[in-house]
């Protein structure tokens, strides 16, 4: 569903992606994991059509900067950025209109809002909303078109554990409905138990990509058994 | 050496390595200098305008206090809400936790402020051509720029000191409030007075009030203008009088807190923490401009359209919701009467030849296009181009360009409307400069939106807000000087006014559709633009 072919994506003279190769099926969660500056977030922006680069990049097998793919494709970015002047319930409304969703996404959007303790908050302002309401708006505005594979970045920051929780057993039921997702995170141990595929990224490219049933040891053992204990931190790209 | 002059210097020092270093930013900054050096040249070059001396310098007196009272206005609210921005959030998380003297601390901030407002305040130089129309020199300019830096430095202290006084102090926030009405009262009487004396003409009323000492005395504004005009007059006496009374309010404002509250920390904590704040956001490039503090209250609610539409349906819910005017708040009525005052001046001053009123029109039609630069450039349809929202929708780009941008279009045909008709009346110009002019400046919203999209085809991610503001004023030059000229010449070979404005506007038209021909597919196929501070 999602599927890259040798990107490769510059900013001036750093090399941010270099010659990525992956996919992630239908009904299955990769997990990208890197240290700071690995370019999890490149690849990320690359994929969801928000970059230039070379290589190609497909969802469901179109061209990602299609319409045909960003009608498949969620997207929640590791900033959550609302609009200030609308209200929570607006938000969907507007993706709703946007996208051209049919009648029954108001049922949809009831029941994201709900299952994100939004529900009594639908009439705050953007402006007004803590950053782990923002990035609850943020996943709901992403899920709200029924998108065919769902990319994550850094999703759980800033979440509290009700949230966190939550969207845990969101993306579990994305798996279980055929959605593929694609998450990049940080924290390993959020995603321990549930991962299909995982990639390692290192300094633009790819050092590994472990599947479950290959694995031998935790997806942290995995991490660190290509990253070091003393991996260099840089800035994120 | 000490440690926060360490600290000051280091900076300093890093941030002119950080340049030397970045070609980029040297790129900039050599920019700039030929800039300033070539406005600066410009300002030595004879006047070949047409007869009449330099203008009464008492109008550069009202400028300065104008522009000058926007800082006071600022400083007192912020005075009043969060306190001052003397200091950065580093300073808060290493320096305040530090055994050093809060005292020592005070002053490094003020020093700080200082030299960054002295880096701030060289855009005075470019306005050297301009103030050459009032007889001032290069000389002049660099006395302005010192009152200018000395007047804002006091009112940032200022804003500390209110803060620190009526913290948490309802009545004390009133009284600030009353004294802050009170200040001005004086002024406002000799207005009226003035505007009586003069039989309502009010350019001459409006001069002698610049002139009178009611201005002079107002603190801070009136000391810094009246004391800037005085030292460019050679009134050396007055001048040392007025800056004297400058600094020794602002030296009495810092023995204030170096002298009864050192403990004045949690007093710069809020401002701090919010500048900061928003500098982050704009880093990660949530660049907005609804930061306004005001509760907004939600009664009407709810996006209409479909598909693109969305967008523009979307953009009048949050601009009806910012503001109960819509469209066509307060700043286009600003705008309006400031155009109409200018033509009314021009108009009706002693030295007006025949052609005053066309002259006063098409001088305000320049300035509103300039001011247009800066709605258009940081409005909503730019703005929107900085989240992810816009790239995603699934509809054709230039769909999305058109929906996204038609409500600044409608706001600036409406308000180039009420600007212009408003101006006109006043200036006594015939209906169809009027309505070519309105023309002339909903076209040249075209043009900068069309400017917008095509620089995102070239400018790549991670842009620097100085260099794109710059290389976007450079374009917006080069890509009007064939329609100047064009008018230019028409008016020189004797075209009606009409026409030759109207020359300016099928030019914008031209421009306008080849960028936008040129962006096409451009939410596509670019990199989302992610705004950097000026300097980062």
């Amino acid at each position: 569903m999602i599927t890259v072919f040798n990107l490769t994506k510059r900013y001036g003279k750093l090399l941010a992606n270099d010659g990525i190769s992956l996919n992630v099926s239908a009904g299955e969660i990769g997990v990208l994991l890197g240290p700071n500056g690995a370019g999890k977030s490149t690849l990320i922006k690359s994929i969801c059509g928000l970059l230039r680069f070379e290589g190609s990049v497909s969802i469901g097998g179109h061209e990602c900067r299609s319409e045909e793919a960003k009608r498949l494709l969620g997207y929640v970015p590791e900033i959550p950025a609302p609009y200030p002047m609308l209200t929570i319930d607006e938000h969907l409304q507007f993706i709703a209109k946007a996208y051209r969703l049919d009648g029954t996404w108001r049922e949809r959007a009831d029941g994201l809002l709900r299952r994100f303790d939004l529900d009594d908050k639908r009439n705050k302002l953007g402006k007004e909303l803590s950053k782990g309401m923002q990035q609850k708006i943020s996943v709901c505005c992403a899920l709200l078109p029924e998108p065919k594979a769902v990319v994550f970045d850094e999703p759980l920051v800033g979440l509290d554990p009700h949230g966190i929780r939550e969207l845990k057993n969101v993306i579990l039921s994305l798996r279980r409905e055929g959605i593929a997702i694609l998450i990049s995170t940080h924290i390993i141990d959020s995603m321990e138990e549930n991962w299909d595929v995982t990639f390692i990224m290192r300094d633009g490219k790819i050092a590994r990509e472990v599947r479950r049933d290959q694995a031998i040891g935790s997806l942290e053992d995995a991490y660190f058994s290509i990253i070091g204990d003393t991996a260099a931190e840089g800035q994120g790209t | 050496m000490n440690s926060l002059a360490f600290l000051l210097l280091r900076t300093f020092r890093n941030s002119l390595l950080e340049i030397l270093r970045n070609k980029k930013k040297l790129t900039m900054y050599i920019l700039f200098l030929v800039l300033l050096a070539a406005v600066t040249a410009v300002s030595f070059l004879p006047n070949n305008g047409e007869g009449g001396g330099p203008a009464d310098i008492g109008w550069l007196t009202g400028a300065i206090f104008c522009y000058l009272l926007l800082f006071f206005v600022i400083a007192v609210s912020q005075g009043l809400s969060q306190g001052s921005t003397l200091f950065e959030m580093e300073d808060v998380n290493l320096l305040f936790v530090s055994p050093v003297d809060p005292r020592s601390v005070l002053l490094y901030g003020v020093a700080r402020v200082m030299r960054n407002m002295a880096l701030a305040s060289v855009f005075i130089f470019f306005q050297t051509n301009t103030l050459k129309s009032f007889g001032v020199g290069v000389s002049g300019v660099a006395i302005l720029y010192g009152g200018y830096l000395l007047a804002t430095v006091v009112t940032q202290i200022m804003g500390l000191v209110i803060y620190s006084l009526t913290n948490g102090k309802p009545r004390r926030k009133t009284l600030v409030k009353a004294l802050t009405v009170l200040l001005f009262l004086p002024l406002i009487a000799t207005a009226v007075w003035q505007l009586a004396d003069t039989g309502g003409n009010l350019p001459a009323s409006l001069l002698a009030l610049c002139k009178s000492p009611a201005m002079a005395f107002t603190p801070i504004l009136g000391w810094a203008s009246a004391g800037v005009v005085a030292f460019i007059g050679g009134q050396i006496a007055a001048g040392v009088l007025y800056f004297g009374l400058l600094i020794l309010l602002g030296g009495a404002l810092v023995a204030v807190i170096y002298i009864g509250k050192p403990d004045y920390y949690e007093d710069v904590l809020v401002a701090s923490e919010t500048a900061f704040e928003r500098k982050r956001e704009a880093a990660e490039g949530k660049v907005s401009l609804d930061h306004q503090q005001k509760r907004v209250r939600v009664k009407a609610t709810g996006i209409g359209g479909f598909g693109a539409s969305a967008l523009f349906r979307k953009h009048l819910r949050e601009t009806f919701r910012a503001s109960r005017f819509g469209l066509w708040g307060i700043p286009t009525l600003a705008k309006a009467a400031g155009a109409a005052l200018f033509a009314q001046i021009v108009v009706h001053s002693s030295d007006a030849g025949p052609n005053a009123p066309v002259i006063s029109f098409v001088a305000a039609l320049g300035i509103m296009l300039y001011l247009q630069f800066f709605t258009v450039g940081m409005g909503r349809g730019f703005r929107e181009t900085l989240v992810h929202y816009i790239y995603l929708i699934p509809e054709p780009p230039y769909r999305k360009m058109l929906w996204s941008n038609l409500e600044i279009v409608i706001k600036a045909a409406g308000e180039g409307f009420l600007i212009f008709v408003a101006a006109g009346v006043v200036a006594g110009v015939g209906a169809a400069l009027i309505l070519i002019s309105v023309l002339c400046y909903a076209l040249f919203c075209f043009v900068l939106i069309g400017i917008n999209y095509l620089s995102m085809r070239f400018a790549g991610t991670n842009i620097n807000a100085g260099i794109l503001v710059m290389l976007y004023m450079l374009g917006v030059i080069v890509l009007m000087v064939p329609g100047v000229l064009a008018a230019v010449f028409a008016a020189l070979a004797g075209a009606a006014p009409a026409v030759a404005v109207g020359l300016l506007g099928v030019w914008e038209l031209l421009a306008g559709c080849i960028l936008f021909w040129a962006s096409k597919g451009i939410l596509h196929t670019c990199d989302m633009p992610v705004i950097r501070q000026f300097g980062k």
